[in-house]
């Protein structure tokens, strides 16, 4: 679905290597959380891999198209969603989804149900044909998210999306990316709710200084679920670490896979 | 008072843009920009020496006159300046939300708005009213004395329209919050007020040339200048600025202006007092009211897609519809009015011949500023630039519709353009100067130098976008590479008007060899240069776009 190979990423006039031979392989159907602290490279990943900035060399192919050579291909087949909420807002709600279902040459039969469902489980009956910059944060991000599933993306991108949103949206965004994912789409999102994390996702990534330190599978070993934090802390110091000891060291390298 | 003095050093650095990296682009395009503004600067000076020249050197002399008409002319040019200013600055200006969240209160706000409106209009007065008084001086021969007391006399010239502007501000705050979301109806009013103003410029005009061609015939009859005298004498308080300057320093006018300023500013200051918070804090909320959409769940194919966003930007923003439509429209309006001015200018033949090369003159410098708002094609996607790169249409299809987007609206007024002269001018009337293949060689050139102007000014801005945008996602300042753009369309009006207006009637050899001896094989000669020109920028515009885009950097 997703594979990035061999990725790294350094910005003009900055001596340090925002992602550093990043290597990540998604599967079909399943939640990857992708974790790190502020500036670990998480977001400089993301935007790698759907498009919006270069990168200095590796590969990127979503469902089999690379992102460079073969572009719309790839993009076709994938939904961002960025951390910022950022959308046109001088577009109503529905505009802005109908704009960018234009631009996936969604159906107009199969848009019409996409938006009425999605306006449904957002609750946004009453906002969607007012102008976007009358919307709260809340509702601009699912306004986000409705115009990156438009298309039923296979690949699922979100950078950060919890972030500034009240319990119950945080829990229908929770709730469509795991039905998302059960139609067998892939899902890729980015998070410092480490809670959230272990309760939604299949296999968690933590970056630290632009390098992939592990990947854990916590369907395989679902101990490593409940010591998510203890692992998080570690890799990428503070926090409260509880305790550390080479057979949960050994059980971390084994569980990458690259 | 510290409070103050801090808010107005960081606003003052702001406008200024100070502390801003010191690099050679910035250098580069400030000298270009420092450049435009004394050419435009110059020709202010210029025409305010010849018009004056013409009043105060009359057989009637007009010299007190003169001094009222500048003293009100110069409180209008103030009140607009420091009523646009302070509108923007204290109302519009996205900040002031920002600033009420800190130890901050709303009478603070307003006292560094309102000393930066008072600087921002005495630095207009030096460069604008002042010069009418040393011109005045210049003609009249005056003494040394008087330089110094009308240079004394601005912060006076300033504070009486800077205390009015703080009053029209109110209601215009308010009438602009209730019309707010009428698009329709305030862009037909800015167009008109737009249209109006160049139409009764190029009148005045016409006839101030019409009088200086005429050594025998006065601008102004004796019955029209004892007439313009009463008036003079008795427009209060514009007389009391001319009393004080002309003649016998009059002290009594200077106390009654006194008078009347402090006045003035008092009320001002007790108005402003009781009502500018409220008015802040209701424009912030305001800001956000959004307008209710009626739902169609059209589907269209990519293209209309990406160029229906487009016109709905641009169409759902005042400041952006008037960029993208005042000149297309006042461009045939002037077109017209120019071709007229030059067949006043001489003969009739004389001035009839250089119509076709005026027209083109004319045509490109409103092609380049209407086609200057390409400037910033990129950069004003804002904060949703990232959707540019996600979305599955190749880079050069987006840069395509960009540019059929300004080509359609100057294609459009140099058609109108083009028709006008024809009707107005073609024909016997101006002794056959205007032909049908004058018309048709012009739109062609200019349709050419659109394609030209349109892909540099959007190649440029992919170069060096901005993305600096305020709260609603509309652009805060003009990219730096308008003036760039508009320079070098100025330089190519003028080269191509010029070399129209010489060469359609003088031959043109070059070391012996004939280049062009009539008017149609000056249009082939520009024609090709014209194409060469769009060629070339186009394929600066889409040669290996896809790296040229990829680099572009989000804010």
């Amino acid at each position: 679905m997703l594979i990035i190979k061999d990725l790294v990423k350094k910005y003009p006039n900055n001596n340090y290597t925002s992602v550093d031979h990043i290597s990540i392989s998604l599967r079909e159907g399943e939640i990857f959380g992708f974790l790190g602290k502020n500036g670990a490279g998480k977001s400089t990943t993301i935007k790698c891999l759907t498009g919006i900035i270069p990168y200095d060399s590796g590969s990127i192919s979503i469902c089999g198209y690379d992102i460079i050579k073969d572009s719309i291909k790839a993009k076709m087949n994938m939904g961002y969603v960025p951390d910022n909420h950022m959308v046109i807002e001088k577009l109503s709600g529905r505009e802005y989804v109908n704009y960018v279902a234009d631009l996936y040459r969604v159906e107009k039969m199969i848009r019409i149900e996409r938006i009425r469902y999605f306006t449904s489980i957002f609750n946004l009956e009453a906002a969607i044909d007012k102008q976007i910059k009358s919307y709260s944060h809340g509702m601009k991000q699912k306004i986000c998210i409705m115009a990156a599933l438009i298309h039923e993306p296979k690949l699922w991108v979100l950078d950060e999306p919890m972030m500034g949103l009240d319990p119950q949206s945080t829990q229908d965004i929770i709730n469509y990316m795991s039905e998302h994912s059960s139609k067998g789409n892939t899902v890729f999102f980015s998070s410092h709710n480490l809670d959230i994390v272990k309760k939604l996702c299949d296999r968690v990534g933590i970056i630290n200084s632009g390098k992939l330190e592990t990947i854990i599978d916590l369907n395989d070993t679902p101990s490593e679920r409940d010591k998510l934090e203890e692992t998080f802390f570690r890799i990428c110091g503070g926090g409260m670490v509880k305790s550390t000891d080479a057979s949960q060291s050994s059980t971390l390298i084994q569980n990458q896979i690259i | 008072m510290n409070t103050i003095l801090t808010l107005l050093k960081l606003d003052i650095k702001t406008k200024l843009g100070l502390g801003k990296k010191i690099t050679r682009k910035n250098i580069v395009s400030g000298i270009i920009n420092i450049l435009f503004t004394l050419i435009i600067y110059s020709v202010y000076i210029i025409g305010l020496y010849f018009l004056s020249s013409i009043v105060i050197n009359s057989n009637v002399p007009m010299e007190y006159e003169y001094l009222v008409v500048c003293s009100g002319l110069g409180i209008l040019i103030e009140l607009l300046i420091c009523t646009s200013v302070f509108v923007k600055n204290l109302y519009y200006d996205g900040e002031n939300e920002l600033l009420l969240r800190f130890p901050v209160n709303g009478n603070q706000i307003f006292a560094t708005k309102a000393i930066l409106t008072y600087i921002i209009g005495l630095t207009a007065s030096l460069f604008f009213v002042y010069p009418m008084y040393i011109v005045y001086g210049i003609i009249t021969s005056a003494p040394a004395i008087h330089y110094v007391t009308t240079f004394l006399l601005l912060p006076l010239v300033t504070l009486l329209p800077f205390s009015i502007a703080c009053l029209i501000a109110l209601p215009v705050i308010n009438i602009t919050n209730l019309i707010k979301n009428r698009f329709a109806l305030l862009l037909a009013l800015m167009i008109i007020i737009v249209v109006a103003s160049f139409a009764v410029y190029m009148i005045l005009l016409k006839g101030v040339l019409e009088y200086a061609q005429s050594s025998t015939t006065s601008l102004l009859s004796e019955g029209t200048r004892d007439y313009i005298r009463n008036i003079a004498s008795s427009l209060i308080p514009f007389n009391y600025y001319a009393n004080v300057i002309y003649g016998e320093f009059d002290l009594g006018s200077l106390f009654i202006l006194i008078a009347i300023t402090l006045a003035v500013s008092a009320i001002a200051f007790l108005v402003s007092k009781r009502t500018v918070y409220p008015i802040v804090l209701k424009s912030i909320e305001r800001e956000s009211e959004a307008m209710e959409i009626k739902p169609i769940d059209k589907v269209r194919p990519v293209f209309s897609a990406l160029l229906r966003k487009e016109y709905v930007l641009i169409f759902r923003s005042l400041n952006y519809s008037f960029q993208y439509l005042s000149m297309a429209i006042t461009a045939p309006i002037m077109v017209f009015f120019c071709n007229d001015l030059a067949s006043t200018i001489g003969d009739s033949s004389v001035g009839g011949s250089i119509i076709p090369g005026l027209t083109m003159l004319v045509v490109i410098i409103f092609i380049t500023i209407i086609v200057s708002f390409a400037s910033t094609a990129i950069s004003r996607e804002g904060n949703t630039f990232y959707l540019t790169k996600i979305m599955p249409v190749p880079y050069r299809h987006q840069i395509l519709i960009k540019l059929i987007l300004y080509f359609v609206v100057s294609s459009a007024s140099v058609l109108v353009s083009c028709i006008i002269v024809w009707i107005a001018f073609g024909g016997e009337k101006y002794g056959n100067h205007v032909q049908f293949v004058d018309i048709i060689s012009i739109f062609g050139i200019a349709e050419l130098i659109i394609i030209t102007l349109s892909a540099m000014a959007i190649k440029s801005d992919m170069k060096t976008p901005t993305f600096e945008v305020s709260k609603s996602g509309e652009l805060v300042n003009a990219n730096k590479n308008v003036s760039i753009n508009m320079l070098t369309g100025v330089l190519i009006a003028v080269l191509f008007g010029l070399f129209t207006m010489i060469f359609s009637y003088l031959p043109l050899t070059i070391a012996g060899l004939p280049i062009v001896s009539n008017n149609k094989q000056v249009y082939v000669l520009l024609l090709i240069i014209a194409s060469i020109f769009a060629s070339l920028s186009l394929f600066s515009l889409f040669f290996r776009i896809d790296k040229h885009y990829n680099k572009i950097k989000e804010i």
